[in-house]
Formats: structure tokens, C-alpha cells, sequence
């Protein structure tokens, strides 16, 4: 609460975009400019993926990351790492605490070889690959996501506590293009509804 | 009784690495020659290196961070491309990065060889760039919890691979030489690839 009242009175929202649910979406996002993710309904797992701009050959490498912070997991001021081992971004604000750097995107083949689903499904890593269609960037390229608001303890996928309005908040260091999926897994595998996630871009006043 | 023919038998020195193109039911023995030697290893699919092994949907698959032998390798397309089917020392890792120029200068190690750069100068000739490069499997790593711990591999011990697609690997015994990381001094390996018959 107190940190969205300095907000308030320091920064200003560029733009604002809706992750329909079980779907994907981009964003484009300024060096200096924050980025919030915001799990609106709660328990809510969003696929999370950044291309740096305009060179889209280097993006947000979970491994690089993990390398630098030496651990499965991420804490308010942490930075994040590119493949080409460069800070991209910072991450500022954390509601939620519990995020997966372990997991894979779920794709069409994830469906099929983990659970027996043969017929086209709606997946994260199509989710991405159409969010980012517009740069030229095909699904073989879409690698490995930050699992927001994904509870995997010891790589067993629970499903996720967090509450509605849950959202992580960014510092972006480099000029970027940033997508989200609102994971379909939990909809697909146990029936319960993929829900919205919101984009809330805002620079310094 | 069946005769395995030996295809390619190859030493590679520490710190360096090697590519080679390996087909569908043939198997790859890597060995760690002298022990504590990590080998970093990363596979394309031979006719379309936008098909490659991602540790993270193998982990996916399984739902577990280490290998065990009768575990299958997959693509990020979730399909099968190679099997572990034997293993003498246990211990690897799938959560670490390729060591690369970027960690050697946050270092303050200027030129120095890394697995990164390795892949690259080795797979270039398949149009393969460093940008492109997957996570690897670093064989005999001993890093549980992003710790970098002695390896446990001793002389001689080996990972066998059958693979189930043609493709190209490429290996790199892995040049870091800090932290006593494999042995304080990188030493050989071999890789050798046998027809199944």
C-alpha cells in the first residue's frame, strides 16, 4: 500500500495492457521504465519472457540468472542476466515471493507426451511466439520463461495460493520487448479457469 | 554375439571441445579420462538446428532436476532424441549455463577459453551461432542447490548415450580452472561412437 502511494507521486503509466485469460500478449518497455505484472484474480501462474531491443538475438536467460544469484528462486533486488550475461532488468517489488525457475513452457508437445492430449491445445509457448510475431520471432526461439506466481517446490507443480492483485515489479535496464502468457495448464489438466493478468508500464515523473 | 564396430574414438584436451554428427541408433560413450572433469554437451537435430535437447523440458518431463539411466532426452518439442543407457558416476547437472567469455571478465580473466566460445567456433560450420546456443547438460558437475562443488567422477568413469534421431553434438571439456573446478586443471576426454550392430 505504501509503496503503491510513492508511485502514486512519482511515476506516471505509459500504458496498460490485459493478458486475456489463457492467452499471451506483449509489451514494449524503455530502459528506466518499470513494468508490474499483476496476477488480478489470483493463483494465476504467467509465463514470462523478455527480447532485448533491437538486437532480439539476446533475451532473459533463467540460467544466466540463476548462475549470478546462485539459487532456484528470486528476492526483491535481484538482477536478471541475458544470454549474453548482460543486467537486464531488476526486480523491485514482490507481492507474491513464490515464483518457478525450473520449469519449461508447456507447448504442444508438453501436453502429449506428459498427459495424452494428441488434439491442439492452447499452450504457453504458441501463447508467446504469436505475442511476439510481430519482431520475427519464432516459436524455436522461445526458450526458457520466469514462471510467475508458479509454486514448484522440488520441481512438483502445486497449484498456486497467490492472492488476487499479486503482482512483481520491474526495473527495466535495457530496451526491451516483454510477453506474457496466462498459463492454460491448470484449466486444461484440472479444470480450473486460466484468469487475466495485468501489464501496468510506468516511467519516473 | 553381436560385434559393436567403433565409428570415431577421439581424445579431446582440457578446455577444448569438439562437434561430430552421430546417427539415430548409434551410441556416444563420453569419458572422463583423468576424473573431476566437467563436460559441457548440447545436440541439434542434424537436418534442423532449430530442433535441439533443452534441459528444461527434459526436467519438465520428469519433474526432477538430476539424470538416471533409462531417462530419455528430449527437444523442446517434447520429442525423444537420445537415452541414457549407462552411467558409472551419477552425478550431473542441469541447472547451470555454459561458462562463457561474459563470466571469465566479471572474473577479471581476460581470453580465457570457455564452453560458450567452444560451441560456438565448433558448430559454426553448421550455421549454428553463439546467440543460438542451448543450455547444456554438464556431465559429471557436482553442483547441487547452484553450488559448484568437487565433481565426483573418478578416472575412467562414463555416460553411454543411444540416440534416437540423427544429430549433431558438440562436446567441451570444460576450461574453467578456479575453485579447484575439475581437479584446478582441465584434463581429457574421450568420446567414442559405436554402431549398435
Amino acid at each position: 500500500m505504501v509503496n503503491e502511494l510513492i508511485e502514486l507521486v512519482n511515476e506516471k503509466v505509459v500504458s496498460e495492457v490485459i493478458v486475456p485469460p489463457g492467452q499471451g500478449a506483449s509489451i514494449e518497455v524503455k530502459a528506466g521504465q518499470f513494468l508490474k505484472v499483476v496476477d488480478v484474480e489470483g493463483g494465476q501462474i504467467a509465463d514470462f519472457y523478455v527480447f532485448v531491443r533491437p538486437d532480439l538475438r539476446e533475451y532473459l536467460s533463467i540460467s544466466h540468472t540463476r548462475f549470478e544469484i546462485r539459487r532456484f528462486y528470486l528476492l526483491e533486488g535481484d538482477t536478471l542476466i541475458t544470454n549474453f550475461h548482460r543486467p537486464i532488468m531488476k526486480l523491485l517489488e514482490d507481492t507474491c515471493g513464490i515464483h518457478d525457475m525450473s520449469y519449461s513452457a508447456c507447448n504442444q508437445g508438453y501436453y502429449k507426451e506428459k498427459y495424452g492430449i494428441n488434439e491442439t491445445v492452447p499452450n504457453c509457448r504458441t501463447n508467446i511466439a504469436k505475442a511476439l510475431q510481430a519482431y520475427g520471432i519464432e516459436e524455436w526461439r522461445v526458450k526458457d520463461p520466469l514462471d510467475l506466481f508458479q509454486y514448484s517446490p522440488g520441481m512438483v507443480n502445486m497449484i498456486g495460493k497467490n492472492r488476487p492483485g499479486s503482482y512483481v515489479k520491474f526495473e527495466f535496464l535495457l530496451d526491451a520487448v516483454a510477453a506474457v502468457s496466462s498459463c492454460p495448464e491448470f484449466e486444461l489438466i484440472h479444470g480450473i479457469p486460466a484468469t487475466p493478468l495485468r501489464l501496468i508500464l510506468t516511467e519516473p515523473k | 554375439m553381436f560385434e559393436k564396430k567403433v565409428v570415431l574414438s577421439e581424445t579431446i584436451q582440457g578446455g577444448h571441445g569438439l562437434s561430430v554428427k552421430i546417427s539415430k541408433g548409434q551410441t556416444l560413450v563420453i569419458k572422463d579420462l583423468v576424473g573431476e572433469q566437467i563436460v559441457d554437451f548440447i545436440a541439434f537435430a542434424a537436418d534442423d538446428f532449430t530442433k535441439y535437447l533443452s534441459v528444461s523440458h527434459t526436467r519438465s518431463t520428469y519433474d526432477k532436476y538430476h539424470l538416471e539411466i533409462g531417462d530419455t532426452l528430449y527437444t523442446a518439442e517434447h520429442e525423444p532424441m537420445i537415452r541414457i543407457v549407462e552411467d558409472s558416476c551419477g552425478v550431473h547437472d542441469m541447472s547451470f549455463p555454459s561458462c562463457n567469455k561474459y563470466i571469465y571478465n566479471n572474473m577479471g580473466i581476460a581470453d580465457h577459453r570457455s564452453c560458450q566460445s567452444n560451441f560456438a567456433e565448433d558448430l559454426v560450420i553448421y550455421g549454428i551461432e553463439e546467440w543460438m546456443l542451448p543450455d547444456p547438460i554438464h556431465f559429471f558437475q557436482n553442483s547441487p542447490n547452484m553450488q559448484m562443488l568437487p565433481n565426483h567422477s573418478k578416472q575412467g568413469d562414463y555416460v553411454k548415450l543411444e540416440f534416437l534421431i540423427d544429430a549433431i553434438i558438440a562436446v567441451s571439456a570444460c576450461p574453467f580452472d578456479r575453485n579447484g573446478i575439475n581437479g584446478g586443471k582441465p584434463t581429457s576426454i574421450q568420446l567414442t561412437i559405436e554402431d549398435n550392430e
